[in-house]
C-alpha cells in the first residue's frame, strides 16, 4: 500500500437539470484515493443529486466523471452505491441475509446464481456490521439503524474500492452512529475511498478528513482543515449559517 | 364424479382445464413481480391495450388463425407498454396516469375497430368480440399447446433471470450500479408480462386478465415473507383459479370463463386476507392480544414487585384491586392473574396476591433484560 494516493473520483463541468432547472452546474471537484469524504451543503443543494449522477443513475446534461481515471462503465466493480434507506420498499418479501447477499450479484454477472462462497461472503459482512443474530429476519422487521447496517453490508459483500453512500447517519439512534463510524473507518483502513452525503455539520470535523461543499455550484472542495471554513460555509449556506454557527464553534473547538 | 370423468375424457374440457391452468401458472409467477415493482396496473393497461392488435390483425388478413391474431395482440401490447413508458419517463404524468391514458386509447381505439367489422357484410367475423370476455370453451388443442409453449419459455425464463428480477425490484439503482442495464431487465419483464397476457385473451379476455396477474400474488403475500415462495404460490393460486373457473364455466356453457375465474380468485384472496399465515388479519389479532397479554403479565409482576418493596413488612399479599390501580382496569385481570398462579409466580390468598421465589427471579431477569436493551 505504499504507493502515491491517486485520483479516486474526478468530475468535470457536471451539469444536471431537471425540467430545465438546473439542480448541479458546471461542478468540478477531485476526491483523493483513500479519504472519507462529507458532500455538505444546504437542503436543495445537489447532495444527493451529484452522488447518483456520478454513477449515472440521473441524466446528466453534460460533464464526465471518471473513477481512478476511467468511465463508470469499466469500473463497475469497483464502485459500491448505498442508497437513502428510504428509497427502498421495505416491505419486500425477503431477508436481511438475502439483501446483503444481492451485494454479490454485480460479481456473478446475468444468470448465474449464488451459491456457498457467496452466502458465507454475506454472513461475514453481517458479522462485521454486528448483524449476525438478524440473519434470517425479514427486513420489515428492522430498526432504522438496522436497515442501515443492512446496506452496508451488502456494499461489503461489492469489495468496491470506492464507496458512495446517501445519508448513511441519517435517522439512526447514536450508537448505531457510532457503529457504522467504526465500520468506515476499518474500510478507511484497508484503503477504500468513501464519499458521504453528510446533513449534519456538528460532527464533519471528527467524522471525515475531506470535504465538498456544495449547493448547486461547487462551494468548496478539498482537505476538512482548508475547505471547512466559516468563511466557505457562509458561502454554501447564504447567511443560514450564521444562526447555526455558535452550536458549530463550540463543537468544532 | 362425472366431471372427474369428462376431465379425463372429454375432448373440450379436457383443453380447457390444462389451458387455463396453464396459463394461472405463468401469470401468477410474473404478477407477483408486477404488484411488487409497484405496477399493479399495467398489466391491465397491456391487456387493454392488445385489442385493436386482434382487430387490425384480422382485418388486414381476412383470417382467425389465433396464432395471427394473438400476434397482432402481441405487437399491440408492446406498443402500448412502450408508449406508457415512454410517457411516463418524457413527461411529467405519473404511471397511474399513463396506464389510464393508454389504456383507455388503445381500448378505445379497438372497440372502434370491432363495431367497423361487425358492419361489414362478411359473416366470417363474428366471435372477435369473444376477446373482451375470454370464452375458454372454444379452444383446441392447438391453442393449448401455444399456451404450455408460451408459458413455459415464461417460466424459464423467470428462473433464470430470478436473481436479476428480484434485486432490481426491491433495489433498481443499486441493481444498476452493480452493472445490471436497466432497460435490458425491464425489456425482460415487459416482455414476459405481454406474452402472459396474450395467452390468456381467448380465454380468459381482455377486461379481466389482469385479475390473474395481481389477485393471486396479493393473496400469496399473505402466507410468507419469501419472494420465492411468493412467487411459487402465487403461481399455484393461478393455476388453480384458472382451471375450477374455466371449469365451472365450461359445464355451464352459458357462462363467459373471465367472471367465473375472477370470483374463484375472489375466494382465494378473502381466504389468504383473513387467515394467511404471516400477514392475515386473524393471526395478526391473535399476536397482538398475545403481545398484549404478555405485556400485562409483566406489568402485574412488576406491580406486585413495587408494592413489596413500598412496604416495610415483606410478604403481604395485595388485593386484585390493588393491583388494578397500578397496571390499569383489565378485561383479561382475572385470567393473567388466574395463569400466574398456575405458573407458580405468583401466590394466591382469597382474592390477594403476592410474587413468589419464582416470580421475583423472573423479576429480576427483567431488569436485567431492560438494561440490555437500553444499550
Amino acid at each position: 500500500m505504499n504507493h502515491e494516493p491517486q485520483i479516486a473520483i474526478e468530475v468535470e463541468d457536471l451539469t444536471v437539470a431537471y425540467h430545465h432547472n438546473p439542480v448541479l452546474w458546471d461542478i468540478d471537484l477531485s476526491i483523493p484515493e483513500g479519504v472519507i469524504s462529507a458532500i455538505v451543503g444546504p437542503n436543495g443543494a445537489g447532495k444527493s443529486t451529484l452522488i447518483k449522477a456520478m454513477l449515472r443513475l440521473v441524466p446528466i446534461s453534460s460533464g464526465t466523471v471518471t473513477f481512478f481515471g476511467r468511465p463508470l462503465d469499466e469500473m463497475r466493480r469497483s464502485v459500491a452505491y448505498v442508497p437513502q434507506r428510504s428509497e427502498v420498499d421495505w416491505d419486500f418479501p425477503t431477508t436481511v441475509h438475502d439483501v446483503v447477499m444481492m451485494g454479490s450479484y454485480g460479481a456473478l454477472g446475468w444468470i448465474r446464481k449464488p451459491g456457498r462462497r457467496e452466502r458465507e461472503k454475506a454472513m461475514s459482512a453481517l458479522e462485521k456490521v454486528g448483524m449476525v443474530e438478524f440473519a434470517n429476519r425479514q427486513i420489515s422487521e428492522l430498526s432504522g439503524g438496522q436497515q442501515q447496517r443492512t446496506f452496508i453490508a451488502r456494499a461489503l459483500v461489492q469489495d468496491a474500492n470506492i464507496l458512495l453512500m446517501d445519508e448513511p447517519f441519517a435517522g439512526v439512534d447514536a450508537a448505531t452512529e457510532q457503529a457504522i463510524l467504526a465500520v468506515l473507518r476499518d474500510l478507511q483502513q484497508a484503503g477504500k475511498t468513501l464519499v458521504i452525503v453528510h446533513h449534519d455539520l456538528l460532527t464533519v470535523k471528527s467524522y471525515f478528513d475531506h470535504v465538498i461543499l456544495l449547493n448547486v455550484h461547487t462551494i468548496a472542495d478539498g482537505p476538512i482543515e482548508r475547505t471547512f471554513t466559516e468563511e466557505n460555509l457562509e458561502r454554501a449556506y447564504k447567511g443560514k449559517f450564521s444562526a447555526m454557527k455558535g452550536r458549530i464553534d463550540e463543537s468544532v473547538v | 364424479m362425472s366431471l372427474l370423468y369428462d376431465l379425463f375424457f372429454d375432448y373440450t374440457l379436457r383443453n380447457v382445464a390444462l389451458g387455463t391452468l396453464l396459463l394461472g401458472l405463468g401469470s401468477g409467477a410474473i404478477g407477483s413481480f408486477m404488484t411488487l415493482r409497484g405496477e399493479s396496473l399495467i398489466g391491465d393497461a397491456i391487456a387493454h391495450a392488445t385489442l385493436p392488435g386482434v382487430v387490425l390483425a384480422y382485418l388486414l388478413t381476412s383470417t382467425k388463425d389465433p396464432l395471427l391474431l394473438l400476434s397482432g395482440a402481441a405487437i399491440a401490447g408492446i406498443l402500448g407498454i412502450g408508449a406508457i413508458m415512454g410517457l411516463t419517463r418524457t413527461t411529467k404524468i405519473d404511471s397511474d396516469g399513463a396506464n389510464g391514458i393508454i389504456l383507455s386509447i388503445f381500448f378505445g381505439f379497438g372497440l372502434l375497430l370491432l363495431t367497423y367489422i361487425q358492419k361489414l357484410p362478411d359473416a366470417s367475423q363474428a366471435g372477435l368480440d369473444r376477446f373482451i370476455f375470454g370464452q375458454a370453451a372454444t379452444i383446441v388443442a392447438s391453442d393449448v399447446a401455444l399456451i404450455a409453449i408460451v408459458q413455459g419459455v415464461v417460466l424459464l425464463t423467470l428462473i433464470l433471470f430470478f436473481k436479476e428480477l428480484k434485486s432490481s425490484t426491491f433495489d433498481p439503482q443499486s441493481t444498476t450500479v452493480m452493472g445490471f442495464n436497466r432497460k435490458i431487465i425491464d425489456a425482460i419483464f415487459a416482455t414476459l408480462l405481454v406474452a402472459v397476457i396474450v395467452t390468456g385473451l381467448q380465454t380468459v379476455g381482455v377486461i379481466l386478465i389482469s385479475a390473474l396477474l395481481v389477485t393471486p400474488a396479493a393473496a400469496a403475500r399473505q402466507w410468507t415473507h419469501s419472494l420465492k415462495t411468493m412467487v411459487i404460490l402465487s403461481s399455484l393460486f393461478s393455476g388453480i383459479s384458472g382451471m375450477v373457473g374455466s371449469l365451472i364455466s365450461a359445464t355451464e356453457m352459458n357462462l363467459p370463463t373471465g367472471p367465473i375465474i375472477v370470483l374463484v380468485l375472489t375466494a382465494i384472496v378473502v381466504i389468504s386476507l383473513l387467515f394467511g399465515s404471516r400477514r392475515g388479519l386473524v393471526i395478526k389479532k391473535v399476536s397482538q392480544y398475545r403481545r398484549q397479554g404478555h405485556f400485562d403479565e409483566r406489568r402485574i409482576l412488576l406491580a406486585l414487585d413495587e408494592l413489596s418493596r413500598s412496604h416495610d413488612q415483606r410478604g403481604l399479599y395485595h388485593s386484585h384491586h390493588t393491583i388494578s390501580l397500578l397496571v390499569g382496569e383489565r378485561h383479561s385481570m382475572r385470567r393473567l392473574l388466574a395463569k400466574l398462579v398456575k405458573e407458580g409466580a405468583i401466590l394466591k390468598e382469597g382474592d390477594a396476591y403476592l410474587l413468589s421465589k419464582q416470580g421475583e427471579a423472573t423479576v429480576a431477569s427483567l431488569a436485567l433484560e431492560e438494561v440490555h436493551h437500553d444499550r
